[in-house]
């Protein structure tokens, strides 16, 4: 793909010198390279297209994950593709298989292929297949033959072998198929656009009246939120933490008094001393991981420590494209980055603490200046995302429902 | 790097300062001055220049009457004398004060007095300062000078007239010039820190009961008792006491009351000096250096009768996280700090601090208050160990509770001295849990 590599290269560098902030300005320029990725892959007349264009998509997409694995949106939009494309082509193959019949009821599969159940015909199986996709609901637990993994690769065999045969309408499909999943990317950027009105609306829900809101930092989730109260005629007060060491909760405040929102400007240290008068806790996070927890701007533990501490309910807000198939392991530690000590401490000053010349080289003065604290979820009262109130036991199902298990580890595939 | 206009400075960092020229020079050990010096932060910047005999630069009516009055003693007039300077006093401490706090706003720390006694409590001076101060006592002192103003031009006539109250008030106008001095050095936060503010303050009370004379026939006791009184609550209306400063009041009322009559006055007073020396070596500095020294984190911490700790804001909440990652949390803290007192929430009972540290030009945007409280509580469950000069105990609680007893009966008199062995064995015999 010589007509993308710039474009994938130049994103590379920004996401490597931390150019681009913010998940959601992350989550979109990413989508919106797959796309191009997507738009110049050539499409070959070999077996497997999916595979294929799926792999071209890992090519790009372990460079990008490497370039900033702390900007786990990045990985998160690259594993929404790849699912993507694999639903696109089940369905596509499903089609394709049937021939003219478009519309594949399931249900009607279902009653018909009663007594049909030692030889199941490709249909079947490519609706067996696209249900294996989806969240696993009630209703497909008790209609549902439980051989699903297995169905699932037959049916992509016995796709491939299918299409294999139909040399004849291979371009059209393949056509269709990339046409599919660049809509589908396309619907994809949209959500990710979008995801503020959804949460926004479930506002009015959770604000009541004389409502006393504590928020760490500036979210730009919380504040559409907020917003939507105000524009609901909800009476709430806000008190602000600062968020040291960048203190991004001065320019929230800010903007919430452009709306007429009372709002208070406290220090983090302050926190545990404010929040026995709080009534609710609203933060954003960077990221949601698998078991619920939450990666979230420094600061934010304490934050949930002492929500729990005053049985005050800690509201995470956060778009789906932060929702992250991946399990914390020492989160503290692997899922943070170390930022500049010129935050926190003037180089003037303490220049001749940081002498490196000393004997054994090191200095004595360390400073450590985290970005992301991990909030276990046990912490966490109630995710509010675009898809609806979770809690966060929940949050696996979500996953299910947008990423496949097989995409957990980005790398390319060495056989095509 | 690349300077910031928007990045907040931090704070400077203030140290436990004791100005130099309030301590006691006469019998001082080179011990005791090593042990203050470690105490003093940069003093560089505290006007000790009230040390030296008062300047010349008094208002002009009270001038002519004070070298007149000096030694003059009226018995007749006796019982009128401590209503009238108690109000007199007040209406000089007022417009003192407002003159110093126009003189600081014009950024001329002057010693002089209130150059024009005869001006309106000027309301701007008042509301210009940057400081946000409690402003309970804002409107108290408010309040306080609109009162005075009233009264004043009659007790400058009344001055006139009648010459007798002037033979107290050059010794309350040196005091009081001694708790101004230390007042506007509480006030803008320059004495900061538990110790220093309890250090000071007595020390003040050390210089005023030096200055102070006994009219004739009055019992040196009493007049004691009503001074220390009246100080301590303009003391009050500067600035909320902290717990130790509250404890040392007691226990200097008490050694007050305890003064024997047939006493001189010079000795009564030489013995409440000793006592107030002793107990701020022996309280304050030799405890300081029996606590561990690595641990000594905080300059200001009070440990309250239910086991909660009272301290600088944030120490909650570092508590807290360690608690919740199973770090241990030490509490080291004076004993003369416990207070029968019990909290469940900050806010009850708190300050208000300095402004945070907000740009300007946002803090005009936002319009609203940066309300940040210099105190918190902490509560005990997340302290696991109380380290005091009376001994180690894992449960603060208990300690506070048999400490206080203890510390009371000193209070009444019976053992002043205390040795730190005994008192280790004392707190293994109460506490049940000591570790060494």
């Amino acid at each position: 793909m010589p007509d993308v590599q710039p474009l994938v290269s130049d994103f590379v560098l920004k996401l490597k010198r931390r150019k681009v902030e913010g998940s959601h300005a992350v989550a979109r320029q990413t989508a919106e390279l797959l796309r191009s990725v997507v738009s110049q892959h050539r499409m070959g007349s070999s077996a497997n297209q999916a595979a294929a264009l799926a792999d071209a998509v890992r090519a790009v997409g372990e460079q990008l994950i490497a370039a900033n694995p702390i900007e786990l949106a990045v990985g998160n939009v690259v594993r929404r593709v790849l699912h993507i494309i694999k639903e696109e082509d089940i369905s596509s193959t499903a089609v394709g298989i049937e021939g003219l019949s478009v519309t594949v009821d399931s249900d009607d599969e279902y009653d018909r292929e009663d007594d049909d159940r030692p030889s199941l015909s490709a249909a079947v199986l490519a609706a067996h297949a696209r249900n294996a996709l989806r969240a696993p609901s009630l209703q497909t637990l008790l209609e549902d033959i439980p051989v699903s993994p297995a169905i699932s690769r037959t049916a992509s065999s016995t796709g491939d072998s299918d299409g294999k045969s139909k040399s004849a309408g291979d371009k059209t499909s393949t056509r269709k198929l990339k046409h599919d999943v660049i809509a589908a990317i396309g619907d994809l950027i949209d959500e990710i656009d979008s995801c503020y009105e959804p949460i926004s609306e479930q506002a009015v829900e959770l604000i009541h009246q004389n409502e006393v809101i504590l928020t760490l930092g500036r979210s730009r989730t919380v504040k559409e939120f907020l917003y939507a109260a105000k524009e609901k005629k909800r009476s709430f007060r806000v008190f602000v933490a600062e968020g040291a060491p960048r203190y991004q909760g001065h320019v929230l405040a800010k903007e919430l008094v452009e709306k007429g929102v009372q709002t208070t400007v406290i220090t983090d240290s302050a926190v545990f001393a404010m929040i026995s008068r709080v009534n609710m806790v609203i933060v954003g996070a960077h990221a949601v991981m698998a078991n619920g927890g939450v990666i979230a701007p420094v600061g934010m533990n304490m934050v949930a420590l002492a929500a729990q501490r005053h049985a005050v309910p800690f509201v995470v807000v956060a778009g789906s494209h932060k929702l992250c198939p991946l399990y914390p392991h020492n989160p503290e530690v692997l899922l943070n980055e170390l930022k500049s000590p010129s935050d926190l401490l003037d180089f003037g000053e303490f220049s001749d603490c940081m002498n490196f010349s000393t004997q054994d080289g090191s200095p004595l003065l360390n400073v450590v200046n985290p970005t992301f604290d991990y909030v276990p979820p046990k912490l966490v009262s109630l995710f509010v995302t675009d898809t609806g109130g979770h809690s966060p036991s929940y949050m696996y199902r979500l996953i299910a429902e947008y990423y496949s298990a097989d995409d957990l580890v980005v790398r390319r595939k060495s056989s095509a | 790097m690349i300077p910031t206009p928007d990045r907040p400075r931090p704070p400077p960092r203030p140290g436990v300062r004791v100005p130099h020229a309030l301590l006691p020079r006469p019998p001082v050990s080179s011990s005791r001055l090593d042990a203050l010096s470690d105490l003093d932060g940069d003093d560089d910047d505290v006007d000790v220049s009230w040390a030296r005999p008062p300047p010349p630069a008094l208002p002009e009516s009270i001038k002519v009457n004070l070298t007149e009055t000096k030694n003059r003693g009226d018995p007749t007039s006796v019982p009128q004398k401590p209503k009238l300077s108690k109000a007199e006093r007040r209406a000089i401490q007022e417009a003192q004060r407002a003159a110093k706090a126009a003189a600081k706003e014009t950024g001329v720390k002057s010693t002089a007095k209130a150059s024009d006694v005869n001006t309106k409590m000027p309301k701007q001076p008042k509301a210009g300062k940057a400081s946000l101060k409690k402003d309970v006592s804002q409107a108290n002192a408010l309040v306080a000078s609109d009162k005075k103003t009233d009264e004043h031009p009659p007790d400058k006539d009344r001055k006139k007239d009648v010459p007798q109250p002037r033979m107290q008030f050059d010794d309350l106008h040196r005091v009081v010039k001694a708790k101004k001095r230390l007042d506007f050095n509480i006030c803008p936060g320059d004495i900061s820190g538990g110790n220093a503010r309890c250090i000071a303050m007595l020390l003040a009370f050390r210089e005023a009961i030096n200055d102070y004379s006994t009219p004739a026939e009055k019992i040196p006791v009493e007049i004691l008792l009503l001074k220390s009184s009246s100080y301590v609550s303009f003391l009050i209306e500067c600035r909320p006491l902290s717990i130790s400063m509250g404890n040392a009041i007691r226990f200097l009322k008490n050694r007050i009351t305890k003064l024997a009559l047939a006493m001189s006055e010079s000795e009564a007073k030489a013995s409440l000096q000793s006592d107030i020396d002793r107990f701020i070596n022996e309280k304050i500095i030799v405890a300081d250096k029996i606590l561990v020294q690595t641990l000594r984190d905080k300059d200001y911490c009070a440990v309250l009768s239910n086991g909660t700790v009272y301290s600088r804001v944030g120490t909650a909440s570092v508590a807290m996280v360690a608690h919740a990652f199973g770090v241990p949390v030490l509490i080291c803290c004076e004993a003369y700090k416990f207070h029968e007192r019990v909290q469940l929430d900050s806010i009850c009972f708190n300050e208000l601090d300095a402004v945070v540290h907000v740009s300007f030009l946002t803090l005009l945007i936002i319009k609203s208050n940066s309300c940040t409280c210099r105190y918190d509580i902490t509560p005990s469950d997340y302290v696991s160990m109380l380290i005091t000069d009376y001994g180690m105990s894992a449960s603060p609680a208990q300690l506070v509770g048999c400490t206080d007893m203890e510390y009371l009966n000193h209070l009444a008199g019976i053992n002043f001295n205390f040795l730190p062995a005994r008192i280790a064995v004392l707190a293994v015999h109460r506490t049940g849990s000591h570790v060494h």
